[in-house]
């Protein structure tokens, strides 16, 4: 298989950072409110150990999983396709042939915003949200990425 | 844009167009309709809910409420919509508050259909649908135009159609009498619209005698609880055979250069004409009791896709009952690419590992039912451990009748034995191929390879990680040398 380019190495930070976000402003006050139903309708005590574990659970994967997901994720533009590979728990590579592609988004959240970073999303008529995307990627980069892709054109097979 | 481009575009500006007057008359019914259908539990609710016999005002109201919705978007549509052909591009513009322009270049037209229900035949009029590969809905709906208004727009947009004598005339490829469709109702799997008639059965007699229904039981007896059970199906079964010969009534596939054009229906008539160019996948599907009837359907799908019901359905043609022996000759009609006889196709198999994969997935299946029915139904509930034998005879059969090949042109998939479906894609409309591995397969080396075409993806059976990853590659090829 044709080597993989890696994605920014920022994109490791952005990672934990969204990761840490999910668990501060989501797992948190989930745990927090299934804890305090499960009290009132359930048990004082099974309900918080529960919320308490799996509170731990997503602790672990907040800490663990975004350097898995960094070291996963890799894409490469040949001749003809771009390939993008990820996963952890389940691997893919996606292959994308470039006269396929209907349209190119580019898009920053606040913190790829504050980092520097894009998220390139490949859309082909195949009806799936998007078919290929890159998070991670310096937005110069990923400027200079979709200008190659939307340039390519030809039968887009429909 | 071209200063002399630009003197063209508004030199001439061709007038806006609307639907006909007649349309408020034939859509507010079936919106009606639609709308009661796709909030059936609440109605159930209001029709059976409350402790009080018969409709009461505040059930009234809400029937009222629906109507007066249907009547509302049904006047919307009509009093905002425009349409119009300008410099050779079909234009449409809706909406009230928000305002919306759509322009759909001829080109990107995957099919354009023709639809009359009961309302629109009697006031002489049509309903256009016009689809592109876009999105999940009809690009260009236009729900009530005369019957010359659709023919004119139709041959506007390059898309004209034969005259009906002329269509009379047509080869036919595949035509349904009563008695196919006989077959294909009595075949249909029921077993949906029997819960659903029980469901309602059973809240109507709690709903009007809720002393009787707790003692059917005694009542009814051994033999009267199968009699019910036969009486069930057997009303199912005549609800199959009536919405078959309603939705397919007097089905034809016939043939003209460079497409195929279906009409069928009681009521509501459809005609779809699809471009040969733009088929990109059929599918037969054989359930066991087609399969020993000897027939199967088809499917032949497009590019174009919209919402209906609960998923997407394609703009297709679908085939209700063909021979198995007319499998061959009706495929090369829909899907021209195809270079292989399939009966006498060397299938590829799954990997063996596969079937120990399907194997856990269905115990940890069955242990779940059985456990589940025990915690109910107490120790008795232990027989739905017996699932499990089922489950694994199921998965081993499902397995071997599994398949897969690649020619030159498509991409055969074959799975299922209760219900053996055999999809072909042409390998032109590939749109991309993801090959992927979860914990499991990737402990046994194993992988899947999923095809998308334009709103359809199809899955090949598991197979080894590298040659599936080979597999990705190839698929490719000829989608590389497309200029």
């Amino acid at each position: 298989m044709t080597e993989l380019i890696r994605l920014d190495p920022r994109a490791r930070l952005l990672f934990y950072l969204q990761s840490s976000t999910r668990l501060v402003l989501f797992w948190v006050p989930v745990c927090i409110g299934g804890a305090v139903a499960g009290s009132i309708f359930w048990s004082g005590v099974y309900a918080p150990m529960i919320a308490l574990a799996w509170l731990f659970l997503m602790f672990l994967m907040a800490v663990w999983f975004p350097a898995l997901v960094f070291a996963r994720y890799g894409y490469t533009l040949t001749e003809s396709e771009l390939i993008v590979a990820r996963g952890v728990l389940i691997r893919s590579v996606v292959a994308i042939p470039t006269n396929r592609i209907q349209h190119v988004d580019t898009r920053q959240g606040p913190l790829e915003q504050w980092m520097g970073l894009a998220r390139l999303q490949v859309h082909t008529a195949s009806g799936v949200g998007s078919d290929g995307v890159i998070p991670g990627l310096a937005f110069d980069v990923a400027e200079a990425l979709r200008d190659e892709l939307v340039e390519v054109g030809g039968d887009d097979g429909v | 844009m071209s200063l002399s481009r630009w003197a063209v575009t508004t030199a001439f500006e061709a007038p806006w167009k609307r639907l006909h007057s007649g349309s408020m008359a034939v859509n507010l019914v079936p919106r009606a309709y639609s709308l009661v259908r796709s909030l059936w539990p609440f109605m159930l609710a209001v029709a059976f809910g409350g402790g009080a016999g018969g409709l009461n005002l505040g059930d009234l109201s809400f029937v009222f409420l629906f109507f007066g919705m249907a009547a509302w978007s049904t006047f919307i549509h009509w009093a905002t919509l425009r349409y119009r052909v300008h410099d050779g591009r079909l234009e449409i513009r809706t909406g009230l508050l928000q305002k919306q322009v759509r322009v759909v270049s001829p080109d990107r037209i995957q099919n354009v259909e023709m639809v009359r229900n009961i309302f629109h035949r009697v006031a002489g009029l049509v309903e256009l649908r016009i689809e592109t590969a876009s999105g999940t809905e009809v690009e260009g709906l236009l729900s009530a135009l005369s019957v010359e208004d659709a023919s004119a727009l139709i041959e506007q947009l390059g898309k004209a159609r034969p005259t009906q004598e002329a269509e009379e005339s047509l080869p036919v490829v595949v035509a349904n009498g009563f008695t196919d469709l006989l077959r294909f109702g009595v075949t249909a799997g029921r077993a949906g619209a029997m819960a659903v008639m029980f469901g309602v059965g059973v809240e109507y007699l709690q709903y009007s005698d809720p002393e009787r229904l707790a003692s059917l039981g005694d009542l009814l007896g051994t033999v009267g609880a199968v009699a019910l059970v036969v009486g069930a199906a057997t009303g199912s079964w005549f609800l199959g055979i009536s919405a078959a010969i309603l939705r397919h009534y007097r089905f034809k596939l016939m043939k003209r250069p460079g497409a195929l054009v279906a009409t069928e229906g009681l009521f509501t008539t459809r005609q779809v004409e699809l471009p040969l160019s733009k088929v990109q996948q059929v599918t037969i599907t054989e359930p066991l009791l087609r399969r020993l009837a000897g027939f199967g359907s088809m499917h032949i799908e497009t590019a174009a896709g919209r919402v209906e019901g609960s998923g997407v359905a394609h703009a297709e043609a679908m085939v209700p009952v063909v021979s198995r022996a007319a499998f061959a000759s009706v495929l090369r009609e829909a899907l021209p690419a195809i270079d292989i006889e399939l009966d006498q196709a060397d299938w590829q198999l799954p990997h063996p590992k596969a079937l120990v994969r399907s194997a856990i997935r269905v115990t940890f299946q069955g242990l779940f039912v059985g456990a589940a029915l025990m915690g109910w139904f107490g120790i008795s509930g232990a027989v739905g451990f017996l699932a499990i034998p089922l489950f694994l005879y199921l998965t081993w059969q499902d397995h071997r009748h599994q398949g897969w090949l690649i020619t030159e042109h498509v991409v055969v998939i074959r799975h299922g034995w209760l219900n053996r479906v055999t999809q072909i894609m042409d390998r032109r409309k590939i749109q991309s191929l993801v090959v992927s591995q979860g914990p499991l397969l990737r402990g046994y080396g194993l992988g899947l390879v999923g095809v998308r075409a334009a709103g359809s993806m199809v899955a090949l059976p598991i197979i080894d990680w590298d040659r599936a990853l080979g597999v990705q590659t190839m698929l490719l090829d000829p989608v590389r040398e497309a200029p």
